[in-house]
């Protein structure tokens, strides 16, 4: 046998047969099948056994009860905790996506410094310490160090205040209120006893709401929609807002006012609701200073607010009729978290109404609220003076440190630079994410995000019962992240360490006997607890201590504070200059608890603002279509929306839903595009306040 | 002509013992397993019930593979003498760690399977599928298919390995499919996938 | 033989979009691409936001949450050459298989409620995140089509609960898909329509209650409900007809 031609051929024909028979080509087909299903770039999928655990949500003060579904340690799921005693099983878009926000791709996850070009650069927390501290000792005479607390409330907060009282000149700032700010205004009106007070709103009858967004993120979202789909006798809404929000468009009536006409709302309101009697005379009679009240609403009869606010007059009638008669009612100011609340005397005369409804210290209304006990000995501390950042002095502040947390309403950038001092004012900013106020921060020193470390979640402030409980640590933290608590410690040289001041916290309510613990399922009310360290424990395994509602005990002295109302709201009917020629839309920044551009969202949330029309993104203006068709702007143009404070692009979308003459634009969420904020252009107004600005639109080519 | 058919039958025979023995050596990779486990010892000497480690729970899932607090259990410090007994101590006990065990068994993302619904709606015993793993006395090395990244079969069988080439408790689907009209189970394609 | 379908409370819905978020959650769907628009990204649960056409201020927005509808007559499924589109016999819901999709979109042709996507992009996370992806539902790939199953995940966890105890019969309290577990307002109901005890049945019945497009015969498993006469009219309009009635205006 020779190995020819022919030969070699049949054996090379002979093993093509013969691997037909054998599994090597048909397995190789199907193995690229296989292949063709698992592409190795797709992420695998975590096993692992399957387990519950209990959380708070601290994304925003509604303190919801968060079930974490786990694979391993690690939450794949968040759900609402049915029972609870604040949320009872809600969760909003925010809460549900939040397990993810560690991932975020603007978390910061070790200290930064704002480099020579404007970026951030990684930098050691010593060094960075060292330069804070040098900062803060070389600050001139006459400028102050602060710290802004976007979520007050806390131990941590309370911290703040000690470590700046250390500091002969430091002040603790809080952000404008815009949810709390019928309640402050309300407390300054009478001579209700010391002590906060709250929305009783899951027993209104009815609300009249202000641009407070009701149904969108407000207070505690349970106790609306309890109030809201209550079988039989459900909540009327009625909404004063110009933009139609969800709360507008759902509401039973919406009065939808020129902008910056609200309080002549409010005004005309109350002068239907004395003049055809529907409230009982003494409301108003009792008050110091009602012949001043009844001469100023003289003034906002409906036919005269109908052509100020654009409202029909019947319509303000049918208002006023609808709260009457469905008492305990409610009157809500604050403005939405983008366009905050409105001036001082405006939302005196909201708040107001609640004096002529008769809701200030009625179950369904306004009701006092008794904070939590706190250690004796914390009445010790030596504690800065707190104000609104919005009453700080211009250009005096030398140091400013943003808190670990941002509130999620938005903060505009222009507000807390005007307070710096001009070119050397230094911002170190303790939050997780680069976002918001953080992106202009000269160092970030990034606190654990959300699941990563055990926070306290306090009372809700428009609560109306005091409440304490825990966000678990589910997650490690990453190496490079600082936990405020060692900042303030770095840079003040005493040791300050936030978990025994949060034991001491839960000690004292156990000692006081106050309230019940509701635990992690919802079900079970505990009263009994030996020590505090058992009360500690029940809250970190998701338990919520909430207090019993404190005995009202009816205000004796009562005033509308006429002179601060008329003071602005007069100028309403009696302008004292004309509007703007050059600016003639009004531009309005809109927004919702979270997402307001200050801080990050869970990066699903994408479906909601970019994958879907839903809800628009910081990229966005809605102008209505016949106000684009003036400016000869069609849907979907880059359109340059212009105010006397600066310019920025956008995207334009026409919506018939749009008051015509105004622009509205989210303040965020920001998405991965844009890194600027429609608030950088709204003009400031002296109150701090921010929800209208003279506005044009322009094509741009 | 004769040397013709020979080179014929040599080309097939070389082929045929390349692609049936050769190619599967070549093909599959094999992994060691962290430790020597021992099911023999365990039901034994230590006298363990198969539930005793993997049951179906209340969820209706399957606790499979029991994790390290359920080995913590008894050896917490070395109940015996073996080597690998000591390393489990020191190397997962101690320090808490899970065991990375290769699983034999374990499906690709996108195939969901319930051992409750086999067990006790179809009424199978463990050993249809896996074979005599439960009364092995060591680990095999885990071998897989790096192509497809598919475990080469789900216990003890020899799937492509001659004599027990009809035990096909394999990881394709027409195995799944075959046991499933074989008893007259309709699926749709979501009750096994997901 | 189960018929899983749902009843959506559109006056209850204020588009908050937290089904949105729990759907893509509990899915393992991905955030979307830099590029990804409403045209292109995917969504299998959609909350879209509807206008009554009046000028201001009696202009109304309502949000119609859609989703596939799982139609008993199933359009996707006619046209899928790959029978990729399984219509489940045992709970009336439709399945879409990745595995088998072919990525020709003919379904998304087919299907009159825009409710299924197709992967323009490899799924892709945020580095770290992957290990947050739920373990019961495995990532789709660039070129294929997705679209709601009802949790189907959720509905094996159940019927493996059941089976745990020995039964075939899933209860009714174990079986919830994510849009309805996280809805804040309790706006979506569901449930089995085939059993008349069930809640979701008799509010099929609601007068109010209807389908969208009902006209083209698609017999859908999800109801909507609302009290607004306009919403209830549009919901049985396209293009083609609104335009007709335009010019005969």
């Amino acid at each position: 046998m020779n190995a020819g031609r022919r030969n070699l051929l049949r054996f090379v024909g002979g093993a093509a047969a013969g691997v037909m028979i054998t599994p090597a080509p048909w397995k190789l087909i199907n193995d690229s099948a296989l292949w063709s299903q698992n592409w190795s770039w797709i992420p695998k999928l975590p096993s692992g056994p399957r387990t519950v655990k209990y959380t708070t949500c601290t994304l925003c003060p509604a303190g919801c009860g968060v079930e974490a579904r786990c694979v391993g340690e690690q939450p794949y799921g968040l759900v609402g905790v049915t029972g609870h005693p604040l949320s009872n099983g809600t969760l909003c878009p925010l809460g549900v996506g939040a397990h993810h926000l560690p991932y975020h791709p603007r978390r910061a996850s070790f200290p930064l410094k704002r480099g020579p070009v404007g970026k951030h650069v990684p930098v050691s927390f010593d060094t960075a310490i060292a330069e804070i501290s040098h900062a803060i000792e070389g600050r001139g005479r006459g400028t102050t160090l602060a710290v802004l607390d976007e979520r007050p409330g806390r131990t941590l907060s309370l911290v703040y205040r000690r470590f700046l009282g250390g500091f002969s000149d430091a002040v603790y700032l809080t952000p404008p209120a815009h949810e709390t700010v019928t309640l402050s205004m309300l407390s300054r009106m009478t001579d209700s006893p010391a002590g906060s007070l709250g929305f009783d709103i899951a027993s209104s009858r009815a609300a009249i709401s202000f641009g407070a967004p009701l149904l969108d993120g407000w207070g505690i979202p349970a106790q609306v929609n309890a109030a809201r789909y209550r079988a039989g006798s459900p909540m009327k809404i009625v909404q004063v807002e110009t933009k139609q929000s969800r709360t507008a468009s759902l509401a039973d009536l919406w009065l939808a006012p020129k902008p910056g006409t609200e309080a002549a709302v409010a005004m005309a309101i109350a002068n239907v609701l004395v003049n055809q009697n529907l409230v009982p005379a003494a409301n108003l009679d009792r008050a110091a200073g009602a012949a001043e009240y009844r001469e100023l609403i003289g003034q906002f009869p409906p036919e005269a607010v109908a052509a100020i606010t654009g409202i029909p007059p019947e319509t303000i009638v049918a208002a006023a009729q609808m709260l009457a008669v469905n008492l305990p009612a409610v009157a809500i100011g604050g403005g939405d978290a983008g366009g905050g609340a409105a001036t001082a005397s405006e939302e005196t005369a909201i708040a107001g109404l609640n004096l002529l409804l008769g809701a200030f210290h009625t179950p369904g209304g306004i009701m006092p609220r008794q904070e939590p006990p706190v250690p004796k000995e914390w009445n010790e501390w030596k504690l800065a003076p707190h104000s609104s950042i919005a009453d700080v002095p211009d250009h005096s502040i030398a140091v400013l440190i943003l808190g670990d947390s941002p509130s999620g309403d938005a903060l505009p950038w222009t507000l807390i630079a005007k307070k710096l001092v001009p070119g050397k004012g230094l911002v170190v900013s303790l939050a997780p994410f680069v976002e918001g106020p953080s992106r202009h921060a000269d160092y970030i020193l990034p606190a654990a995000a959300f699941l990563e470390t055990l926070e306290e979640v306090p009372t809700p402030p428009t609560a109306t019962t005091a409440s304490l409980s825990i966000a678990a640590a589910l997650l490690p933290v990453p190496k490079g992240v600082v936990e405020p608590a060692l900042v303030l410690s770095r840079l003040s040289g005493t040791e300050i360490a936030l978990g025994p001041l949060l034991e001491q916290r839960a000690a004292a309510i156990q000692e006081s006997k106050r309230g019940i613990v509701t635990d992690a399922a919802g079900s079970k009310p505990v009263t009994d607890f030996k020590t505090g360290d058992e009360l500690w424990k029940a809250l970190v395994a998701g338990g919520t201590w909430t207090a019993e509602l404190v005995a009202s005990k009816p205000p004796v002295h009562v005033d509308f504070q006429v002179a601060a109302i008329s003071q602005r709201v007069l100028v309403v009917i009696h302008p004292a200059s004309p509007a703007d020629a050059a600016f003639p839309l009004a531009l309005t920044p809109y927004a919702w608890r979270g997402a307001s551009g200050s801080s990050v969202l869970p990066p699903l949330f994408t479906k909601v603002y970019q994958e879907s029309l839903l809800r628009g993104s910081a990229i966005h203006c809605r102008v209505h279509p016949s106000t684009a068709a003036e400016a000869h702007v069609r849907d979907g143009d880059k359109v340059l929306v212009e105010t006397r404070c600066g310019s920025c692009e956008q995207r334009a979308w026409l919506d018939a839903s749009v008051m015509p003459g105004v622009i509205e634009v989210p303040a965020g969420p920001q998405g991965s595009k844009g890194d600027y904020s429609v608030l950088d252009v709204c003009a400031l107004d002296d109150g701090g306040t921010w929800r209208s600005s003279g506005a044009r639109i322009r094509r741009m080519s | 002509m004769i040397a013709g058919k020979l080179s014929f039958i040599a080309g097939l025979a070389v082929s045929m013992a390349l692609g049936w023995y050769a190619f599967p050596h070549v093909l599959y990779q094999r992994v060691d397993q962290p430790l020597r486990f021992s099911h023999k010892v365990h039901q034994t000497t230590a006298g363990m019930a198969c539930d005793d480690c993997h049951s179906i729970l209340a969820s209706g899932r399957f606790s499979a593979i029991p994790g390290i607090s359920k080995c913590a259990e008894c050896h917490a410090a070395p109940v015996g003498e073996t080597k690998d007994e000591k390393l489990l101590v020191a190397n997962y006990v101690t320090p808490n760690r899970e065991i990375p065990w290769k699983v034999y068994s374990r499906q690709p993302d996108n195939v969901y399977f319930s051992h409750a619904n086999h067990i006790k709606l179809g009424k199978l015993a463990c050993e249809r599928c896996h074979n005599d793993h439960g009364k092995t006395d060591t680990l095999r090395p885990y071998e897989f298919d790096p192509i497809s990244g598919y475990s080469r079969d789900l216990g003890e069988s020899k799937f492509l390995r001659g004599a027990a080439f009809k035990t096909r408790t394999s990881m394709k689907m027409d195995d799944c499919s075959a046991c499933h009209h074989e008893r007259n189970v309709h699926t749709g394609c979501l009750d096994c996938h997901k | 033989m189960s018929r899983y379908g749902m009843v959506i409370d559109l006056d209850k819905c204020n588009g908050c979009g937290a089904c949105m978020v729990a759907c893509a959650v509990e899915n393992n769907v991905p955030p979307a691409n830099a590029d990804a628009t409403e045209r292109t990204g995917i969504t299998w649960m959609r909350v879209f936001r509807v206008n009554n056409g009046a000028p201001y201020p009696a202009n109304r927005v309502r949000f119609i949450p859609m989703m596939c509808q799982h139609c008993a007559d199933t359009p996707c499924a006619h046209v899928c050459p790959q029978n990729a589109v399984d219509v489940d016999q045992e709970t009336g819901i439709i399945d879409q298989m990745p595995q088998r999709c072919l990525g020709c979109r003919y379904c998304m042709a087919a299907c009159p409620y825009h409710a299924r996507f197709f992967n323009w992009w490899d799924p892709a996370w945020p580095a770290g995140m992957e290990k947050a992806l739920n373990p019961s539902v495995a990532p789709r790939m660039r070129g294929v089509v997705e679209k709601c199953n009802f949790c189907h995940a959720r509905y094996q966890a159940a019927r493996a609960k059941a089976a745990g105890a020995g039964s075939r019969t899933v209860n009714p309290a174990d079986y919830t898909p994510a849009c309805v577990e996280s809805c804040p307002t309790k706006a979506i109901q569901f449930g089995d329509l085939a059993d008349p005890a069930s809640e979701v049945a008799k509010a099929s019945h609601d007068s109010n209650a209807f389908r969208l497009l009902e006209r083209l015969g698609t017999e859908s498993k999800v109801y909507y409900r609302t009290e607004q006469p306009w919403i209830r009219q549009m919901s049985d309009q396209n293009l083609v007809q609104i335009r007709k009635e335009a010019r005969h205006a």
